[in-house]
């Protein structure tokens, strides 16, 4: 009987990942978003620890008003009216901030020893990019996605 | 014939054992470690499992006229809020107000009133709070205020009808008063009341709501036109809700009870929300409506019924009204104030809900010694100002306050309990104490 090959995490993550730190400022995870054409980077501490995620969301959240971005908050909104200047306004009020607030912290992570079914079900329900950590220190090691995965398949022919 | 009789376990006195039982119930509501709904499930299963009450008296301690008014109007302002009415109401008032945060204090806080009347107080303040907290913040001032007057505004708005908050809508189905004498005997009060809180909250804060002429702009920008989602389904709605209110009114004199009005009403707009669509699209829109129904809420009451009724059928409630006869000297008047000062002070600090479920059967076993049900009169209204009036005591004290409490958090300008609880005393004691000037007018004089 043939033996069906057990694959790790491991096994197709990129490593290093792209990531921010817990005190890098709005301005800069906006600019590593758009470097990168990135949806969510993962952020860890200065020893590299993971503690989170900022997303496009989070950051979309900062140039709303805090009625419609909060949670629960106002959805019809077709009577409002809303400029450019607006939006500016809100962001250069937080530009300079650090993103530690805006960090989205329950995210699941995968170890490298996980089954690699587990990361393509957290991909197929919940995220674009699932980040890889360490399970004895809780450092960030790499990072899968849509795309690392079809670049593992693709390198199999 | 099958036996049906209770049978006690470990040859305890009932009246003690469901006494337990209910403080216990009571002790977790209080502590809020364990969830209501499931707390009164536990209450009421213990009631039951230990022989006080059999399954049989349990549903029939159940008013199922309460649980089908509120069944029946959650459904009703589930849809309702869907057309964008509320939206379109709080705007074209701040715009009539011109924007000016003085008006805009005034005029938020008298349409949560009147809304928390007709719908009920969380619905409104649900649907009014996010408009309110982007108002100001277009405005650039401290939601404090408004959202403060609109905690005491939809508390004391709900006072006035039969299904503006939960006890009235107890004490309304159990004694048989209808939506017209809810109106004509709480509306003027509840009207003077508004007014003087208003004015109170005026004084203190007119100075501090200063804005300027650029932020205004941005608010009168807003078109109220715009939130109207669906055009056909308002119009609906409000002639359901006008035959509904309608019904409540001319119910009484044709034996028709106001949770078979309410149910009616709901079941003829969903009929209107789904009519003309395909099945599948049926499907998914009733589903739709009844999956927004606050289930845990209804079992909530359903449960609590069949605990109180534990309660009632072991003596407990009849003892508890001897004695409140006894301490009140059965006098009408000295009962009347002490119950609405005693749902006052309770209401401010534990749920009202359980406390008016409670008084009712306590209050009802009094009457042959207080000069029959008649007689009673002022002491229902009495239960009823107290428990919706305490509510504005503490941050605990009402479902609307802790919601309009986590949408100050969320948003950044969390309220402390301490920082409520030092308006909402005097705002509490100023109501309560114009509800009993009120009564002993009407009542006593």
């Amino acid at each position: 009987m043939a033996v069906i090959e057990h694959v790790r995490c491991s096994a197709i993550m990129h490593s290093p990942p792209t990531h921010l730190y817990m005190d890098n400022t709005v301005h800069e995870a906006i600019e590593l978003l758009i470097e990168h054409h990135m949806y969510n980077v993962p952020v860890v501490d200065r020893n590299e620890i993971f503690v989170g995620e900022i997303s496009v969301k989070r950051l979309m959240g900062l140039l709303l008003p805090v009625s419609l971005s909060m949670e629960k908050g106002l959805r019809n909104t077709s009577f409002m009216r809303e400029s450019l200047d607006d939006i500016k306004q809100r962001l250069d009020a937080v530009r300079d901030k650090p993103i530690a607030p805006y960090i989205a912290t329950d995210i699941t992570v995968v170890y490298p020893d996980s089954p690699l079914i587990d990361a393509l079900m957290l991909l197929f329900h919940k995220y674009i990019r699932i980040p890889v950590v360490n399970r004895e220190d809780g450092r960030l090691v790499g990072g899968i996605s849509l795309i690392t995965l079809l670049r593992a398949v693709e390198t199999l022919d | 014939m099958e036996d049906t009789s209770p049978v006690m376990l470990l040859g305890l006195d009932p009246r003690w054992l469901s006494a337990i039982i209910f403080l216990v119930t009571y002790a977790l509501l209080i502590s809020e470690r364990v969830h209501r709904t499931v707390a009164v499930m536990l209450g009421a299963g213990l009631m039951i499992l230990s022989g006080i009450i059999t399954q049989d008296d349990a549903f029939d301690g159940v008013d199922f006229n309460t649980i089908s008014l509120l069944t029946g109007m959650m459904i009703l302002v589930g849809i309702t809020q869907r057309t964008g009415i509320f939206q379109f109401v709080a705007v074209w008032v701040v715009k009539k107000a011109k924007a000016d945060p003085r008006g805009i204090l005034l005029t938020l806080a008298t349409i949560t009133a009147v809304f928390s009347a007709f719908f009920d107080n969380v619905t409104t303040v649900l649907l009014i709070v996010p408009v309110t907290l982007l108002i100001v913040e277009k405005l650039e001032l401290s939601p404090y205020p408004f959202l403060f007057a609109e905690i005491f505004a939809s508390n004391i708005g709900g006072t006035a009808t039969l299904i503006g908050d939960p006890p009235n809508i107890m004490i309304g189905s159990a004694v048989g008063l209808s939506f017209a004498d809810f109106i004509v005997e709480l509306g003027p009060v509840v009207i003077v009341i508004h007014v003087v809180i208003l004015l109170l909250l005026y004084l203190l804060w007119a100075r501090q709501l200063n804005t300027s002429q650029k932020a205004r702009a941005r608010v009168m920008a807003f078109d109220e036109r715009d939130s109207i989602t669906d055009e056909g389904l308002l119009r609906q709605s409000m002639a359901v809700m006008a035959l509904v209110i309608t019904g409540f009114i001319v119910g009484e004199h044709i034996g028709l009870q106001s949770g078979s009005v309410a149910l009616g009403g709901a079941a003829l707009l969903m009929l209107l929300y789904t009519f003309g669509r395909s099945g599948k699209e049926q499907s998914a829109r009733v589903q739709d409506v009844l999956a927004e129904l606050e289930w845990s809420t209804i079992l909530f009451f359903m449960c609590l019924f069949m605990m109180v009724h534990g309660l009632k059928a072991a003596g407990v409630l009849t003892l508890i009204g001897h004695e409140m006869v006894r301490l009140t000297g059965g006098d009408i008047q000295v009962t009347t104030f002490a119950t609405l000062w005693l749902a006052a002070g309770a209401s401010a600090f534990i749920d009202n809900v359980p406390f008016v479920a409670t008084m009712i059967p306590v209050l009802q076993s009094t009457a042959s010694h207080l000069g029959g049900s008649q007689e009673m009169t002022p002491v229902w209204w009495a239960l009823s100002l107290g428990a919706c009036l305490g509510g504005n005591g503490t941050l605990v004290g009402a479902t609307a306050n802790i919601i309009v409490a986590g949408f100050a958090e969320r948003s950044g300008h969390a309220i402390s309990f301490v920082r409520f609880l030092l308006l909402g005393i005097p705002i509490m004691l100023v109501s309560v104490s114009i509800a009993s000037g009120y009564l002993y007018l009407r009542h006593f004089a």
